[in-house]
């Protein structure tokens, strides 16, 4: 046996036992195969780049349904529920009554509105569904933004229900809501939800500077995280379950993915591959939108920060994924 | 997708049901049954093995309950003239010994009382067993009177004299029982120990076998037998007590106690007592030797598979006039025609094969002038290679270093050679000869030196149901881990070789690889013994691979090497025992004394469901004779940097066999 020959199987072995025990098995041996078999020796030798296709393989996040949904949990008790419940109890005084506590915080529950980032059909409120499930909530406590709010409009000092131009505002349509809880399941750059909501964040502020607003994901890298904090969002206000620092970048020097390599291990050879095939496939972001590199995926969805060697489906050039990505069509308005 | 159970996973025999260890339990053949655990047999053993060799469930089969279930209609005095004796079985991690080592209070008395409990874990098994052998046996007479007063000559307990039936005397022991782990577990906390003890060691598990007799007369001298499995989990001082019941025991009780290769800590009894000796107060067995020479294990084998795969429905157990046979699902490698159809999957250069260069490089170096010119070599080369099969041509080259002559012509040789050959290729490989032997000897060892010189990803096959059940060496649970390995494998690539085609060659080596990565780096974790013996485990492997693909073999199948046992320095003699009780070398045979100087010779050969790892064979046959430097530099694990200078040597010595080189470091002859 040569050495590649040794370090292939025992990735294969590490591969198997991560479908089988972390993957639920949902991805198997013949799309391992498949996807492996993309890589011909366009970039490296072939024996090389199949070897590098399975040690990053092997080195992937995916989560599963099963993990997904203990996250879900994770989210609602650690960024939710534990911090509210001290709040009420440090507001009494520090109170040991637990039946008070709770029906406060019951009341607290029912004046707040969980939103899914983006369009109901987006991954972000898709996950809502299983968030409200595994946290056994009630259904009123979930919305859209449509739902939630009014838009008005100002002209010359009068507030009129109004969709001619002028500077649009936002006033809740149930004024018992005190709390707006925006969700995604992933930050990556940050760019996409600032983009939908700086203007949505403007106008609910303009006419309502007592709401609680924060903002909760699964994932988000440290960049993304910071825009979201910035003034204009959600201003300190927003939280992630699993923060994704620079070393989650896959390729940077600092790389936690790649820290532990065999020796044969060279970065660059591994960028070089990984980046080759990604301007193949997706010439716009060959490493993940904005750069991304994360080499991190969902059950319900693989996002585009991660390199599309993983999910392209081979609309530019042949290729067989390994983790699927539902692409967002955004029609002719993106 | 295909069905997940996988029918090989390992599953320890003491996770089974009862029912379990009679539905999984094949058959070996009463002999090797009576050989292991001479149920009626006087004399108490230890039966020793490595992990996964059946200990537990050989115990558990013979034990009464296990036994009862085989029968469930027949009365247990049936039974019992049936099995002939009454065996009781007990785990000795069941009794959470650890509980009687932790304890600043004096050693002797923390003793006595695992002694006692120990006694009376084993005393509840008898009266289990006797109570349903009461209420299943209507027809007979039992006197639980005669049997109490017997038993109460003993125990010093007025309660034991009170007790009115032997359901009494059960509740006694399991409130005696219950007492102890009471104390035992609050000593604990409390620090301190006060407890009545109601008898000395030996005074119940013993003479109840008395007791028993006068119970019901029909059962007088019947043996009983104590099984205890897993005694290495009793500490040094538990083993003696173990030691004194075996000791004192005799005429009344014997013992089965399993164990793993390391397990006994001493042979002494309690209080300074005298040693059990071999042979007089105990016997022991290895399991392993009788497992790995029992002729009929690949019979057993079978059984065994076939009855994993009906465990979980994937197979019938038996099909009359069919029966389903394991070979069916694996294929093998084709070594028809000199390997030519594996051979040629290789796409070797055909002008000029890696190992012709090599072979030419050697000859070159030669210091005699006939051939030193490249001209003269390659004129050797091509009457040695010309218009004949790969395989054949390497064995040519391997004849000539073989019987290559330092002082005179090789004309004739080199004739001599191509003319056998190419006679051996016109009689299809058939006919006699010293030419057919060499290819008998060596065409698997060739063939692995083509694979790996092709550089081909498969590397070295290991392939085929037969190859699988020599590697296991006659141990249950190595088979297992292969065969679980190439089904987990198999069921992910969502191939079902087991109703459908056979298993390719390429997932069954890399099933081996991953059963040989297993075994060597996560199913033997005991700690720095182990992690040593891994090391000078990995030295003999590197030792017998240079050999195995070196240009002039020097050993056919090289898997063993022998020495002289009085060769090795104290610290190479500990680390190759713990390389032998972590069953990654086997011992073959007791050791020969050497007729000249009587030393005594020692031939050790690697484990070979490790041999994937460095290509090695799974067959022993010839053994590398090691000089004492060299022995001491591989067990010795101090000794790296001397193991690393010597395997270099040895290593250039065995790839230029032309040169006039030192040989101090192997002995050639050895046997």
């Amino acid at each position: 046996m040569n050495t590649t020959t040794g370090y292939k199987t025992a990735y294969e072995e590490r591969i198997r036992t991560l479908v089988n025990h972390v993957w639920d098995q949902e991805v198997r041996g013949p799309e391992v195969d498949a996807w492996v078999n993309n890589f011909n020796g366009q970039m490296l030798d072939k024996d090389s780049e199949q070897l590098y296709a399975l040690l990053s393989l092997s080195r992937y996040m995916y989560f599963s349904k099963r993990l997904v949904r203990e996250m879900l949990k994770s989210l609602y008790r650690d960024h939710f529920e534990a911090p509210l419940l001290q709040r009420i109890r440090r507001n009494l005084g520090g109170t040991k009554d637990s039946k008070l506590i709770r029906r406060i915080y019951e009341q607290e529950l029912s004046a707040t509105r969980f939103i899914g980032i983006g369009n109901p059909a987006e991954s972000g409120a898709h996950l809502l569904y299983y968030f409200r499930q595994v946290n056994r909530l009630p259904k009123k406590l979930f919305i859209d933004i449509a739902g939630a709010f009014i838009q008005t409009i100002e002209c010359s000092g009068e507030v009129r229900n109004s969709k001619k131009t002028g500077e649009i505002r936002y006033l809740p349509k149930d004024g018992s809501v005190t709390r707006y809880v925006f969700f995604d399941d992933l930050v990556g750059s940050g760019n996409q939800a600032s983009q939908y909501l700086t203007d949505h964040l403007k106008r609910i502020r303009q006419v309502n500077k007592q709401l609680d607003i924060s903002f909760v994901s699964l994932f988000a890298t440290t960049n993304g995280l910071a825009k979201l904090n910035g003034k204009a969002l959600f201003d300190g206000r927003a939280m992630c379950l699993f923060e994704l620092d620079q070393t989650y970048k896959a390729y940077d020097v600092s790389s936690r993915y790649f820290a532990n390599s065999p020796p044969w291990f060279d970065m660059d050879e591994l960028c070089k591959m990984t980046k080759g095939y990604g301007d193949q496939l997706q010439p716009t972001l060959p490493l993940g939108y904005e750069d991304g590199q994360l080499l991190l995926g969902f059950t319900h969805n693989t996002p585009d920060n991660a390199p599309p060697i993983f999910w392209d489906e081979g609309r530019n050039t042949p290729w067989a994924p390994i983790f699927v990505r539902y692409d967002k069509n955004y029609g002719s308005n993106p | 997708m295909i069905e997940q159970t996988n029918p090989f996973a390992l599953v320890r025999a003491s996770d089974y049901t009862d029912e379990q260890i009679n539905s999984l339990w094949v058959e070996i053949g009463p002999s090797v049954i009576n050989a292991i655990i001479e149920p009626r047999s006087r004399t108490s053993k230890f039966i020793l093995g490595g992990k996964g060799t059946g200990k537990t469930h050989l115990l558990r089969y013979y034990s009464y309950p296990v036994s009862r279930l085989r029968f469930p209609k027949e009365s247990g005095m049936s039974i019992l003239s049936r099995d002939k004796v009454l065996a009781i079985f007990l785990r000795a991690t069941g009794v959470d010994a650890a509980r009687f080592e932790a304890s600043s209070e004096v050693t002797n008395k923390w003793q006595q009382l695992f002694g006692v409990y120990l006694e009376l874990r084993l005393i509840e098994g008898v009266l289990d067993a006797l109570c349903d052998i009461k209420e299943t046996s209507t027809d007979e007479v039992f006197d639980d009177q005669a049997f109490i007063a017997e038993l109460a000559k003993s125990v010093v307990d007025s309660a034991v004299a009170e007790c009115q039936s032997i359901y009494d005397f059960r509740d006694w022991v399991i409130l005696e029982r219950r007492n102890i782990d009471y104390a035992v577990n609050n000593a604990a906390f409390t620090g301190s120990l006060d407890l009545r003890i109601p008898f000395s060691i030996g005074s119940l598990c013993l003479p109840v076998s008395r007791a028993i007799g006068v119970w019901n007369r029909s059962l007088s001298g019947l043996p009983l037998i104590y099984l205890i499995d897993e005694i290495e989990n009793f500490s040094e001082s538990q083993q003696q007590v173990v030691n004194s019941l075996i000791r004192y025991g005799e005429g009344l009780a014997t013992f089965r106690v399993t164990g793993r290769l390391y397990a006994i800590k001493t042979h002494s009894t309690l209080a300074g007592g005298e040693e059990n000796r071999e042979g007089a107060e105990f016997k022991t067995t290895l399991l392993d030797d009788i497992l790995k020479g029992h002729s009929k294990y690949p019979q057993f084998a079978t059984k065994f598979v076939v009855n994993r795969l009906a465990s979980v429905g994937l197979t019938a157990k038996t099909q009359k006039n069919n029966p389903f046979d394991p070979r069916s699902c694996f294929e093998e490698v084709d070594s028809g025609r000199y390997y030519s159809v594996a051979v040629e999957s290789l796409s070797f250069d055909k002008n000029e094969p890696g190992f012709i260069k090599k072979f030419l490089d050697a000859l070159v170096e030669n210091t005699k002038q006939d051939i030193s010119s490249v001209e003269v070599a390659r004129g050797i080369i091509a009457d040695l290679t010309k218009d004949i099969p790969l395989l054949l041509q390497k064995l040519n080259l391997l004849i000539f270093c073989k019987k290559y002559k330092k002082k005179t012509s090789n004309t004739s040789l080199v004739k001599k050679i191509r003319s056998d050959s190419l006679s051996f290729i016109e009689g299809n490989g058939l006919g006699q000869g010293t030419y057919k032997t060499a290819y008998g000897h060596y065409a698997a060892d060739l063939f692995a030196q083509l694979c790996r010189e092709s550089n081909n990803e498969l590397g070295v096959p290991y392939a085929g149901f037969d190859t699988f059940v020599k590697m296991s060496s006659g141990n249950p649970r190595n088979l297992l881990v292969i065969l679980g390995k190439a089904y987990e494998i198999a069921s992910f690539k969502e191939i079902d070789f087991i109703n459908g085609p056979k298993l390719s060659v390429a997932i069954q080596t890399e099933a081996a690889l991953e059963a040989a990565r297993f075994m060597y780096e996560m199913d033997t974790n005991y700690g720095s013994r182990s992690e040593q013996a891994r090391e000078v485990t990995t030295r003999l492997a590197e030792l017998l691979r240079a050999a195995r693909y070196a240009l002039n073999i020097p050993e056919v199948s090289p898997l063993a090497v022998s020495f002289s046992d009085a060769d090795l320095s104290t610290e190479a003699k500990k680390t190759l025992d713990s390389a032998l009780n972590y069953s990654f070398v086997y011992e073959i045979g007791e050791g020969r004394p050497d007729r000249n100087n009587q030393r005594l010779n020692r031939k050790i050969q690697l484990n070979p469901l490790l041999a994937p790892r460095w290509g090695l064979p799974i067959a022993v046959r010839g053994d590398i004779g090691l000089s004492k430097e060299l022995v001491n530099s591989i067990f010795d694990t101090q000794r790296k940097g001397d193991f690393n200078l010597l395997l270099k040597r040895l290593s250039a010595r065995w790839n230029s066999p032309f040169k006039n080189l030192p040989t101090e470091d192997v002995q050639e002859v050895l046997f």
